[in-house]
């Protein structure tokens, strides 16, 4: 653990984007206590200073009914970490498990799991999630449940296929004839083996995960306003991009910022588990 | 002078730490000669070629000193030596060759490149080549590389890469992966080539008794350095360096040990019409057929045989962690009432191949010896730690290993490791399955002794799998050759040795000799 720390503050770039995530969501916390527009976050109306351009006093500006976007923008980022955070947490543990008991169970079993979630893949990418969420309602919670339903079959995927790699090596076969159960050996030796593709998956769709419900945000599902959410936020102020400019840029310079941090981490996370990069 | 290397030096940088990985490194290849590069594993052999070749697969490095190829200074913008006047053969066939496209294509490509001649004419020239390799006999030009043999692939790549002509040729442990059997066919084919195109070769190997029969003259890489460079004779006379005698010292096997231990007679194992097969590509590919024999107790059995003989799977069964189809084993573990061994028993341990792929890459080398530990029930933590340093201390590793992680060892002591693990739950029976190929000549001797006073000290029964007839000579009691999946001949080594009955082991022993003159 000292040694990924050491790693990741060697690389600026990694160290950048922590700390932007970081701030991300400590701003997200205090926000609603510090900022003097506070009312904006449960749906205030200020018909009287809408639509106005960033300024000292509204730096972000303000959209169509009068809110701070600056306080809107920085709240919203504690809903799209939830969401990032949250979808992803799901897939992997609906996925993961499943993926290892396919990859070391008999062949019966392991078509069987990989037959049901091959059939979650056939969907679109978002048809399912929508399905999914207008069955239980579209709440934000209903939508990040009904992504990670159509993305774990991913993580099925991938820790089958570390399974089937590892039960293989002759590490296992050494530890299968000394007895080792099959509980023991996927504990012990293919679970810690298969977790980097994992974790580097997970950081990439983490990414995804705020794009794909701040799209489904903008045709109504997921977020619900008054809730400050980065692709609602878009959304509500669709109409008047052409000529209110700010109501659109920032939150999309946010989301942007969120899942490059994201992809940063990721990336550089594959690289420190990749013991074939020499490390120091 | 052809190629000379002078004071070229070559070091590498990873977060700023520098690695020197050649280093003054000074070499000299007159046309039409055979230089041997000899050194272990890391030595910086294949670093050397790549140089030469100016295709180095590192991205932070400086390079200092000059590369001369034919009175003319090798750099990044002489493209058009590489791959017409220098060519490079590689220890592994499979990697080289394209897997989508057939030998021909593969083939044509090249001459079309090198000689600018469209392709109807290259199809000659690939069959006359085919046909100076000895593989005229197939339609080998219309097959896929998956279809050829080791040995057939590494003939089409000699091919290929004499083909375009070249004034000097790199063979990089071009036999490693071959069977003793074909390495001297492939060398003969290499020395033949280089005196009929007047090719100069580089032959870079980590076997100094390859080398010895097939070039004038030998460089002795270690850690980077040419630390010795001289005539084949000046340098097994007349050796300068310790590091040489070192390594001269370890190829002198004993043959025979005349005596050897009196014949066993009280029965451990006893395998009785084994049979096993393999399906593959809707085939039925029998790996073995009707093995009978028996492992005595205290004895060391040397299983000899070419790779695909079924070696692998026998020692599998042997574990029962893959199941016979028919046949069965009887293990006497106690007095004379024997037990069916059905399934994976802590009395036998077992030692494979691969070093690193033996241990878990995530664990430390304490946790890897603490698992068979684990698994046994009932066992009190000062019980664990008592067994864990007799075992490191029988297999002469220090305890300041148990720290490390597999990858932080050498082959050899990875290899200590893996046996002290197979040691932990005091075994009856130590299967090692080729135990010693991943390793250089002295950790192979290492290996070997340890094998033989654990047999001596500890009364272990071992069976010792390999496909080097000379390693088993040296070490085993009993010998017994596995030939495409069947036992061929069993007995006293030296007797098979000098008066073997069967073809395939006259064969073996034949090339043991040709590599020994």
């Amino acid at each position: 653990m000292k040694n990924i720390w050491k790693y990741i503050l060697h690389k600026r770039t990694t160290t950048a984007s922590i700390l932007f995530l970081t701030i991300i969501v400590l701003l997200a916390v205090v926000i609603p206590y510090v900022s003097p527009y506070s009312d904006d976050l449960n749906g205030a109306v200020h018909l009287e200073i809408n639509n106005q351009a960033p300024s000292f006093s509204h730096i972000f500006g303000t959209d169509s009914a009068g809110r701070d976007m600056f306080t809107l923008t920085i709240r919203g980022g504690l809903v799209s970490l939830r969401v990032a955070i949250g979808v992803v947490l799901m897939s992997v543990v609906l996925g993961v498990p499943l993926g290892l008991i396919a990859g070391v169970s008999s062949k019966w079993v392991d078509e069987t799991i990989m037959r049901i979630s091959d059939a979650f893949l056939a969907f679109p990418p978002f048809v399912l999630p929508i399905v999914i969420a207008i069955a239980l309602g579209g709440s934000l919670n209903n939508v990040m449940f009904g992504i990670a339903i159509s993305w774990f079959p991913w993580y099925v995927r991938i820790a089958r296929a570390q399974a089937i790699m590892i039960r293989s090596s002759d590490y296992v076969l050494i530890s299968k004839s000394m007895g080792a159960s099959t509980f023991y050996i996927v504990k012990k030796h293919i679970l810690p083996n298969s977790i980097s593709p994992v974790i580097v998956q997970a950081s990439i769709d983490a990414g995804y995960a705020i794009l794909t419900v701040a799209g489904l945000s903008f045709i109504g599902l997921g977020a619900q306003p008054p809730l400050p959410e980065w692709g609602l936020l878009i959304t509500a102020s669709r109409a008047q991009f052409l000529y209110h400019w700010w109501v659109v840029v920032f939150p999309g310079i946010f989301i942007l910022l969120t899942v490059l941090s994201f992809n940063v981490i990721g990336d550089d996370l594959r690289n420190f588990l990749n013991p074939k990069i020499e490390r120091n | 002078m052809l190629l000379s290397l002078q004071n070229v030096t070559l070091k590498s940088y990873n977060r700023n730490i520098e690695t020197v990985i050649l280093d003054s490194i000074n070499l000299d290849i007159e046309p039409g000669e055979s230089v041997g590069l000899v050194g272990e594993t890391g030595s910086g052999k294949t670093m050397l070629a790549w140089t030469i070749l100016n295709q180095l697969p590192i991205t932070n490095h400086t390079l200092s000193g000059n590369v001369v190829f034919n009175k003319q200074e090798l750099t990044l913008d002489t493209k058009n030596i590489k791959g017409n006047q220098i060519s490079i053969v590689f220890q592994s066939p499979m990697q080289s060759l394209n897997p989508i496209q057939t030998i021909g294509k593969q083939f044509s490509l090249i001459l079309m490149k090198r000689f600018q001649i469209n392709k109807t004419d290259t199809l000659s020239l690939e069959k006359e080549w085919m046909k100076r390799v000895r593989l005229d006999d197939q339609d080998i030009l219309s097959r896929y590389p998956h279809q050829l043999s080791g040995g057939q692939m590494q003939r089409v790549m000699i091919a290929i890469a004499m083909s375009v002509k070249p004034k000097l040729l790199i063979a990089d442990e071009v036999t490693t992966a071959l069977d003793a059997n074909l390495r001297n066919d492939i060398l003969d084919l290499i020395d033949e080539l280089r005196d009929q195109e007047k090719t100069s070769v580089l032959l870079i190997s980590h076997d100094l008794l390859l080398v010895k029969n097939r070039c004038k003259k030998i460089a002795v890489m270690k850690s980077g350095k040419v630390i010795e460079c001289s005539s084949a004779e000046m340098l097994f006379k007349n050796p300068k360096q310790k590091y040489s005698r070192k390594l001269i010292d370890a190829l002198g096997y004993k043959k025979s040990k005349d005596v050897r231990k009196k014949h066993e007679t009280d029965v451990l194992f006893s395998i009785n019409n084994l049979y096993k097969t393999y399906a593959s590509q809707g085939k039925d590919r029998a790996a073995l057929k009707n093995i009978n024999f028996d492992i005595y107790k205290n004895e060391i059995l040397g299983i000899v045989g070419e790779s695909a003989s079924g070696k692998s799977t026998l020692a599998k069964i042997l574990l029962q962690i893959v199941p016979q189809d028919k046949g069965d084993i009887m293990f006497y573990s106690t007095g004379t009432t024997p037990i069916i061994h059905e399934k994976p028993n802590r009395l036998i341990g077992a030692v494979f191949q691969d070093t690193l792929g033996s241990l878990n890459p995530r664990m430390s080398i304490f946790d890897i010896l603490m698992e068979p530990l684990d698994l046994t029930d009932g066992l009190g933590l000062d019980t664990k730690l008592n067994k864990l340093n007799k075992c490191i201390e029988s297999v002469g590793l220090s305890t300041d290993l148990l720290e490390r992680y597999p990858h932080m060892l050498s082959g050899g002591q990875r290899q200590r490791v893996s046996i002290a693990r197979a040691l932990m739950t005091d075994p009856s029976l130590l299967i090692l399955d080729e135990p010693t190929s991943a390793l250089d000549v002295q950790s192979q001797k290492a290996v070997l002794k340890l094998l033989r006073s654990l047999n001596k000290d500890k009364r272990l029964t071992i069976v010792l799998i390999s496909h080097d007839l000379r390693i088993v000579m040296e070490t085993v009691d009993r010998l017994a050759v596995l030939y495409k999946g069947e036992i061929i001949e069993t007995g006293n080594p030296n007797t098979i040795y000098n008066n073997p009955q069967r073809s395939y082991t006259k064969s073996l022993i034949r090339s043991e000799h040709d590599n020994e003159k």
